[in-house]
């Protein structure tokens, strides 16, 4: 089913093709969520709000970028609003004393797909949603004040605690897996 | 080669940005059931929607029917004459229809007594014997001066188009004019009522006529003053713009407030003149009500990290102390105004509407409660109570527009239902503050009319 097939059908209301919408994109989706989650079960909501706003925003869709592109931004969008609803804590007070470790890059690429975004789940949540809209998405630091409701220098400062932090646990998990060896 | 904490993000971006990991299978259950569940709101939205156009379109006929006992019109005033026929089958065919042994039910229009008077009939059956098929009469140019038993038929009179009695499905005459198919019996119930005292008559097709006690008569007396007095609930529709440097206060301002109840209340004189040109002015009340919360981000919080043996940790909460700085308060806003608008009054029958558009000049903005400061990002009270200068002392001219259907309850009284717009020109907001607010505020006025003449 093609993508216009897919989107027009949507639009009539038809649940055949919600599901085929939803099969095709959920996967890909899913991950976007999960990294911008505390948890995969924050995560599955994210996702279900998301659909259900791609479900009725869908007449909005312009046909001018990608589709892919555009849901993911709603998916984006309603994990920075369930950031919102949660928010609780900016900042935890310690990491910015983290010395600036280096860190060897093959121990990150040795690192799997699911161990780096456990990593990045345990960010606290400003600091886990600067890092994937800036490092991660290509967002500024301008773009990612605006979208969070903080200044461009929280902003930097959160991503340059974030990677820290990142390093900090990287190397600290590089350490035990060399003793074991 | 170590590198810096920087040059993480690629490694990142290449392995997560296009990771796909299939979701919990429960993920599409719950979607579907929120569908299905909006589907049925929607549906109802619409099912009420239309069921409440319909009913005021039953109303509408309902109310527009007038009450039996008007003069009736004899049966036997129904006449008989050569016709001249329409075509049937290619060729025009005279038809004479009998007094009234024609078939028409002799009882259903006794009991209906009320039937004008009918000469020239056109037929366009060759059936004629059969009233029950012959539904065509021309009553496009019925006037008001319809002849009574006591009143015969003069040379003004003359001229008057013939009606015809039409045996209906139903069981009950009505008139229907030549060259028209036959329509809902509903639409002609109203003239079997008609009655020469009745107040207006507007229309080319025969109009349902109102006794005189239930509605002012402009076309005596078309300069009139009015009395109107109102109260409804409102939508007020907030804009918040910022420069680019203030966005981030802009964003907590629209994350700390939302909109809440309001509502507005008027009382309002208006000039008609000319039967159908109004003036008005008076004042009018909006009041908006938006909560306004901030929770505290400077709390204490608890959290515990917990190594495993691979080094992996988890992080967990165990306490929140929030912090003193809490606030939920709702924003009060009330704008007094002094609307002066012009526009224009159709009738028809009971009911009518009116359509009216000017400028609103605001003289009280009266305003209670708090918000973020710019400078300090917590909550504080603005003036006139608190020390925040936010608002200016008045919102200026705003530009108004309303629709107004109403129906006359008594001659002078009238009771009306009035959708409305009013935008404020300028922005409430004093010059400078880094967060220009608009509104605009749409609402419904539920109201009554009295005309003072």
């Amino acid at each position: 089913m093609s993508e216009h097939e897919l989107i027009r059908g949507c639009l009539r209301g038809s649940v055949q093709h919600q599901r085929a919408l939803y099969e095709q994109f959920a996967g890909k989706m899913y991950g976007v969520c999960l990294r911008y989650a505390r948890n995969p079960s924050d995560a599955a909501d994210i996702l279900q709000e998301g659909f259900l706003k791609v479900y009725t925003k869908l007449d909005q869709f312009q046909h001018q970028g990608s589709f892919e592109g555009w849901i993911r931004r709603i998916m984006v969008n309603s994990a920075l609003r369930a950031y919102q609803r949660q928010r609780h804590d900016q900042e935890i007070s310690g990491y910015e004393f983290l010395p600036e470790s280096p860190v060897d890059p093959d121990a990150i690429a040795a690192l799997s797909e699911n161990e780096l975004l456990e990593l990045i789940r345990k960010l606290p949540d400003g600091y886990r949603a600067v890092f994937n809209l800036v490092a991660i998405e290509g967002f500024s630091h301008g773009e990612t004040a605006g979208m969070l409701g903080i200044q461009e220098s929280t902003s930097r400062s959160q991503l340059t605690k974030a990677r820290r932090w990142l390093c900090d646990q990287i190397e600290r998990m590089n350490r035990i897996s060399t003793v074991e060896k | 080669m170590k590198s810096t904490p920087e040059h993480i993000d690629p490694i990142f971006r290449k392995k997560l940005q296009n990771i796909s990991t299939p979701p919990p299978a429960v993920v599409w259950g719950n979607i579907e059931h929120e569908l299905q569940k909006r589907n049925r709101r929607v549906f109802w939205w619409y099912f009420s929607f239309v069921a409440a156009g319909v009913g005021m379109v039953a109303m509408w006929f309902l109310l527009a029917v007038d009450h039996p006992g008007e003069a009736a019109i004899q049966p036997d005033l129904v006449q008989t004459q050569p016709l001249s026929v329409a075509a049937v089958e290619g060729k025009p065919q005279p038809a004479v229809l009998t007094q009234p042994k024609a078939n028409f039910s002799d009882n259903k229009i006794a009991e209906n007594k009320k039937l004008l008077p009918v000469e020239n009939l056109s037929v366009t059956s060759k059936q004629t014997a059969n009233a029950a098929e012959v539904i065509v009469a021309n009553l496009a140019t019925v006037s008001a001066t319809v002849p009574t038993p006591d009143k015969p038929r003069d040379a003004s009179t003359a001229a008057i188009p013939p009606l015809l009695p039409v045996q209906s499905a139903m069981g009950f005459a009505a008139f229907e004019p030549v060259g028209r198919p036959l329509r809902s019996p509903m639409r002609y119930l109203h003239v079997l009522a008609v009655s020469p005292s009745s107040c207006m008559v507007e229309n080319n097709l025969l109009v349902a006529k109102k006794p005189i006690g239930h509605c002012y008569d402009f076309s005596k007396q078309p300069t009139a003053w009015l009395l109107e007095a109102y109260f409804g609930p409102s939508l007020a529709q907030r804009e918040l713009t910022s420069s680019p440097d203030n966005r981030p206060y802009l964003v907590s301002r629209l994350r700390t407030e939302r909109r809440d109840l309001a509502y507005n209340v008027g009382l309002r004189a208006a000039l008609m003149i000319k039967g159908n040109f109004m003036i008005r002015t008076g004042l009018h009340y909006d009041h908006l009500t938006e909560l306004f919360e901030y929770i505290d981000p400077s709390y204490v919080k608890y959290l515990v990290e917990i190594v495993n043996l691979n080094g992996v940790s988890t992080i967990d909460t165990v306490g929140v102390e929030y912090g003193e700085k809490y606030q939920k308060t709702y924003n009060r806003l009330g704008m007094l105004d002094i609307p002066v608008m012009a526009g224009v009054e159709l009738r028809n029958g009971r009911s009518g509407f009116n359509i009216h558009a000017g400028m609103s000049f605001n003289v009280l903005f009266w305003k209670r409660g708090a918000i973020l400061a710019p400078d300090t990002g917590v909550p504080e009270r603005f003036a006139p109570n608190g020390t925040l200068s936010v608002f200016r002392p008045r919102t200026g001219v705003s530009a108004t527009a309303s629709v107004q259907w109403f129906y006359y309850l008594e001659p002078r009284t009238r009771f009306f239902v009035e959708p409305y717009f009013k935008k404020v020109l300028r922005p409430v907001s004093v010059t400078g503050f880094p967060v220009q607010q608009r509104y605009g505020i749409g609402g419904v006025r539920f109201g009554c009319t009295k005309i003072l003449n």
